[in-house]
């Protein structure tokens, strides 16, 4: 075990390196999993992750790691966390998922569906930027085959 | 970088489970990764009503049976009145169970017709986590020597109502599921008393029937009870109750007062809709948390370490406390005056605002019909303490009030040091003339009145100015707004 390490270094896919405590980092289950593993060297590096959303992480693990901190101060920190751009959103589930941070990727997800919720499929294409790969024909025959769904 | 698009199916999946069931098949034309995402949604839910419903239903759990694919919760809403339905029904809940549910809800909508749910077939499957049942048979589910010999380890959740089952029945149900933690038995008229024992982990149970029932259950924590009579709800062992939350018609002091007594931990007491028999709150040192609605005569109260105080109803109360209770941090009284309110009425709020030894932090008023005040009636009446309301809520149903003389009363009943109020322009500015001309008063108490408005645009505040010589800007507006008065006395 490598407890001596308090300090551990990560380097997201866009050579950015982040110095992070290592009781803060292993909020990730995939980078304490490596720490137990001992097979943590120099540098994690993360090549799923650019530096722009493992800045966001480490500014929720942070908040999340604070002493001290009120229920009600978390939940504001939370409310204003998950009001960013799609693409950020986006960004984050990959990465909560690839660090398996299931707290992260739960309010995400919840996210994405709240802003799904009460739209039609074109508003969500528009908003989340998704093509549709379906011809006419196939989009058709699905929405035929439950017509239930729209009544 | 960055669209939707680039999310791998296990990932939509994971957020489709965010959305129900009807939800998720509505956006499943987003693309071919939705969709796909789609196909194996682990929670179903279905309301069947007509035949081409029932098809839709048949079609989706053919797939799921043939792909094997795992169902986690299942949902079924039956809103068709012919029992030709039940063999497919039957066929549904083999699927649901053959495919690993562990989350089950039937609910017979229109409560016409009586599926018998084969529940010893999910017991003896041994993964059912919560089983919520509305208006179906238990009466004729065969209870062969196997069935009653089943336990059933992982059912934690247990909901009954308007079922129609027997004593036998539910002793043999709770007897099979000895680890449930949450039961609801909800007006089953069947059951002529009901008994909960053997329950070592039960901690939430909620019970509306109006047949006697005995509870020895020492784990409970929450316990909500509803009949017409509070003394045929006997508990022999609640040592670890929290919460009593309790809507009878008719209560028994004595009784009330033996519940609340006896368990050293009671935080919360919630009294609903007793409208016979007057009971006094004895001595409680535990009770933090005390709220009661629709309650017509209420005594006296001793609970010295009470945090939070809700009074919800049509009348006025008549709170007596028998001490301050210096914890109290939220004290809210809720209103709906039923009739016309006027000037006895206005001195009936200021009286019960300045008898009840404690101060109220909040008063919430839905307003729905008043008559002209006469303001020298509540001058004339006997002087009382002026009572000190931090927050008044005021709310009408109507939104066309120009009485000058009610903001008077309002103001002199409950002496608010802040006014929240949602309603119409013009009443807002009705309000906001008299803040002005009292203000002005040369002998006037209001020494100060702020006001501002809520944008729903920018989701925040603005204070309203109020420039001499010029009228406020009147709209004909019916829109309902948001605005707050911050009084200085």
């Amino acid at each position: 075990m490598s407890s001596s390490t308090k300090f551990l270094t990560l380097k997201t896919c866009d050579d950015k390196k982040f110095v992070l405590d290592e009781a803060i980092a292993v909020r990730s289950q995939t980078i304490k999993n490596m720490v137990e593993d001992d097979c943590v060297s120099n540098v994690i590096p993360l090549p799923n992750v650019n530096s722009k959303t493992m800045t966001k992480v480490i500014e929720y693990w942070k908040k999340h790691s604070e002493e001290g901190v009120s229920k009600d101060v978390l939940m504001d920190f939370d409310k204003a966390f998950v009001k960013v751009h799609h693409s950020i959103l986006h960004a984050l589930i990959l990465a909560a998922n690839f660090l398996n941070d299931k707290e992260i990727l739960d309010m995400m997800c919840q996210e994405v569906a709240d802003r799904i919720k009460g739209k039609t499929p074109e508003e969500i294409r528009k908003e989340f930027d998704i093509k549709n790969d379906f011809t006419p024909e196939e989009e058709e025959e699905i929405r035929k085959e439950n017509a239930w769904a729209f009544e | 970088m960055g669209t939707a698009d680039m999310l791998p199916v296990c990932l939509i999946r994971k957020i489709l489970c965010y959305l129900s069931y009807e939800e998720a098949s509505r956006i499943r034309i987003l693309s071919k990764t939705w969709l796909l995402a789609w196909l194996d949604h682990p929670n179903l839910e279905f309301t069947v009503s007509s035949g081409k419903t029932i098809t839709i239903v048949d079609h989706v759990m053919e797939r799921y049976k043939n792909g094997n694919i795992p169902i986690d919760k299942f949902e079924l809403h039956n809103s068709t009145k012919s029992d030709h339905i039940f063999p497919l029904i039957d066929r549904w809940l083999g699927i649901a169970l053959q495919n690993g549910v562990r989350h089950l809800e039937y609910i017979d909508v229109e409560l016409s017709t009586s599926y018998p749910f084969p529940i010893f077939k999910f017991f003896e499957a041994n993964f059912l986590r919560e089983l919520v049942l509305t208006g179906c048979d238990l009466m004729h589910v065969s209870l062969s020597s196997a069935s009653q010999a089943v336990t059933c380890h992982s059912l934690r959740n247990l909901s009954l109502s308007l079922v129609r089952l027997d004593n036998n029945m539910l002793q043999t149900i709770l007897s099979s599921c000895p680890f449930i933690v949450d039961l609801i038995i909800g007006y089953c008229s069947r059951l002529k008393n009901i008994e909960i024992r053997n329950l070592p982990n039960i901690r939430s149970l909620v019970i509306g029937n109006d047949q006697p029932v005995k509870i020895q259950a020492p784990s409970l924590e929450y316990l909500y009870y509803s009949s017409s009579c509070l003394n045929k709800l006997n508990i022999v062992e609640h040592k670890n109750l929290k919460t009593l939350d309790i809507s009878c018609t008719e209560i028994s002091d004595v009784y009330l007062n033996h519940l609340i007594s006896i368990p050293y931990c009671l935080e919360k007491l919630l009294l609903a809709n007793i409208a016979f028999g007057r009971f006094d709150i004895c001595r409680s040192q535990s009770l933090k948390v005390l709220k009661i609605h629709n309650c017509k005569i209420i005594g006296a109260i001793d609970a010295p370490n009470l945090v939070l105080l809700e009074y919800k109803g049509n009348d006025i109360p008549q709170l007596k406390f028998a001490q301050e209770s210096r914890q109290l941090r939220q004290s809210q009284m809720i209103l709906y005056p039923l009739f016309n309110v006027d000037s006895a009425w206005f001195c009936q709020l200021r009286k019960s605002l300045s008898d009840s030894t404690i101060s109220w932090s909040q008063v919430t008023i839905y307003f729905h019909k008043c008559e002209e005040i006469n303001m020298r009636d509540l001058l004339l009446q006997p002087r009382v303490a002026i009572p000190k309301v931090d927050i008044l809520d005021v709310n009408f149903s109507r939104p066309n009030w120009e009485f000058p003389t009610f903001v008077d009363a309002l103001l002199w009943s409950c002496h608010p040091r802040k006014l929240n109020l949602q309603s119409t322009t013009t009443i807002f500015t009705c309000f906001m003339y008299r803040f002005m001309q009292m203000k002005n008063m040369r002998h006037g108490q209001l020494k100060e009145a702020k006001a501002y408005k809520f944008d729903q645009k920018s989701k925040s505040w603005h204070p309203v100015e109020h420039k001499r010589g010029r009228d406020f800007p009147i709209r004909t507006s019916s829109k309902s707004k948001k605005y707050f008065f911050l009084l200085d006395w």
